[in-house]
């Protein structure tokens, strides 16, 4: 064992222990400004990218069978509840289009070309996920060409699952919205109550015990109750407004009476995701 | 010459490893990353501590390829260097000190395993934490993420211990 002292080693564990936390401190401060990586990060990234290919079809063959083997036992049940929905939707759909050409006849005739709510949506495929259990991030398969900028907000089944982070020529990495760290930037979100009356906040937190998203600075004391429906606000950057984020579930009151902290579930679909849409900004 | 061949397997299997950690990672996330129990697959760390565990005599130049496949985390996986450019030469370097004093059968695999999946995800965690890029506490990390991480890669290593323990003992006898 004392070899393991000699002054060699030493040196050299030194070394190393430097040029990590030299490296760590580099990445922090290039990840934190609003442009992509460094070229030879983006390189290695395209490179990892095409090799991560390779591997990801063949295991998302095996994957794609195991999943359809757990969703075959639920399938009459959810079947069942599909069916009545179906029927609902129909009639959404049709006064959807009535609204939606309402208002954009509303819209030429006050002279709003682009409003906060319109975007253009880039379906990518997933190709990797880190495998960490504190690093809740996705890596797509488009980039740069594609057109998908840094902090664009990305969508996954019913609602908002996150953000970009870094942006390579041929791959994005995506920051799931469960991603409760200090470094994480914050969605602007909104609730509309029964009432029509809109309380806006930040999503401040991600409780992952009940895996629900927390919303805080709210400063208003319109009433908002379980159920109501959550979505992005549109304010202050590049994510649009009217993303679906989720449902609350409880609110807690302060002191003064205010709803100081509120408890939505998420709506999109954070476990396994095959398919992305980012949503650009018009 | 001969012992290019078990070098190349070495290669190939590090590559192949550190790509399904992310693929696995992928499409299994809804039955491994679950709020109240976190598995994460660590199969490039498996590759590496049998690969030092197993290996009779150094031929190859282990502690690079654990530095490449470290930066492949890094850049690739984790956005952050540094992390597991560290972390994967030192799951080298436990390997092949216990190797000095342990003999090499399957439960002195399985406790090198367990050492080895336990240090990787505490070294990360700890650098993560160091600069604001995880908000897991310490007891969450102890109980969500590390106890079905460790059961889960234990499993897997007790499944690939026979396999790989030919393919070097065979690398071996070829030399």
């Amino acid at each position: 064992m004392h070899r393991f002292f000699s002054n060699r080693r030493l040196v050299i564990i030194a070394v190393g222990i430097i040029t990590c936390l030299g490296l760590l401190t580099l990445s922090v401060t290039v990840r934190n400004r609003r442009n992509t990586p460094p070229i030879i990060q983006q390189f290695g990234n395209d490179v990892a990218g095409f090799a991560d290919r390779v591997v990801s079809v063949p295991v998302g063959g095996v994957g794609a069978g195991v999943n359809s083997i757990s969703q075959l036992l639920s399938t009459y049940d959810e079947n069942q509840k599909l069916k009545q929905q179906v029927d609902q939707m129909a009639q959404d759909k049709v006064r959807l289009q009535t609204t939606e050409n309402e208002n954009k006849e509303l819209r030429s005739e006050a002279k709003l070309n682009n409003s906060l709510i319109d975007y253009q949506p880039i379906t990518a495929g997933v190709i990797a996920r880190t495998p960490s259990a504190w690093q809740n991030q996705l890596v797509i398969g488009k980039g740069k060409t594609s057109g998908i900028k840094k902090n664009m907000p990305v969508l996954a089944g019913k609602g908002l699952i996150g953000r970009v982070i870094e942006v390579n020529q041929t791959n994005s990495k995506v920051e799931l919205i469960s991603d409760d760290t200090d470094t994480a930037n914050r969605f602007a979100i909104q609730v509309t109550n029964a009432g029509g009356e809109t309380v806006n906040g930040i999503v401040t937190g991600y409780d992952k015990d009940k895996n629900l998203l927390e919303m805080g600075q709210i400063t208003t004391k319109v009433a908002i109750k379980k159920g109501d429906k959550v979505t992005t606000s549109g304010l202050g950057g590049v994510t649009p407004k009217g993303l679906f984020v989720g449902t609350i579930v409880s609110t807690s009151s302060d002191d003064y009476g205010l709803a100081n902290k509120v408890y939505i579930k998420p709506a999109g679909n954070l476990g396994t995701v095959n398919v992305v849409t980012v949503a650009a900004k018009q | 010459m001969r012992e290019s061949g078990l070098r190349w397997t070495f290669i190939i299997g590090l590559l192949l490893s550190v790509f399904l950690d992310g693929t696995i990672s992928q499409q299994f996330a809804g039955h491994l990353f679950r709020s109240s129990a976190t598995a994460v697959p660590e199969i490039t760390t498996l590759w590496l501590l049998c690969a030092s565990f197993f290996e009779d005599q150094y031929h190859m130049p282990t502690y690079w390829f654990a530095v490449f496949a470290g930066v492949v985390f890094d850049l690739f996986y984790s956005g952050y260097w540094g992390v597991y450019l560290f972390i994967f030469p030192v799951i080298v370097w436990l390997a092949r000190t216990l190797r000095q004093v342990l003999p090499v059968n399957l439960f002195a695999t399985l406790l090198v395993g367990f050492l080895g999946f336990t240090i990787q995800p505490l070294l990360s965690w700890s650098a993560l934490q160091m600069i604001g890029g995880t908000g897991t506490s310490f007891a969450d990390f102890m109980v969500i993420d590390l106890a079905p991480t460790l059961a889960l890669n234990e499993v897997i290593l007790l499944i690939l211990y026979v396999p790989l323990r030919q393919l070097y003992l065979r690398g071996a006898r070829v030399q």
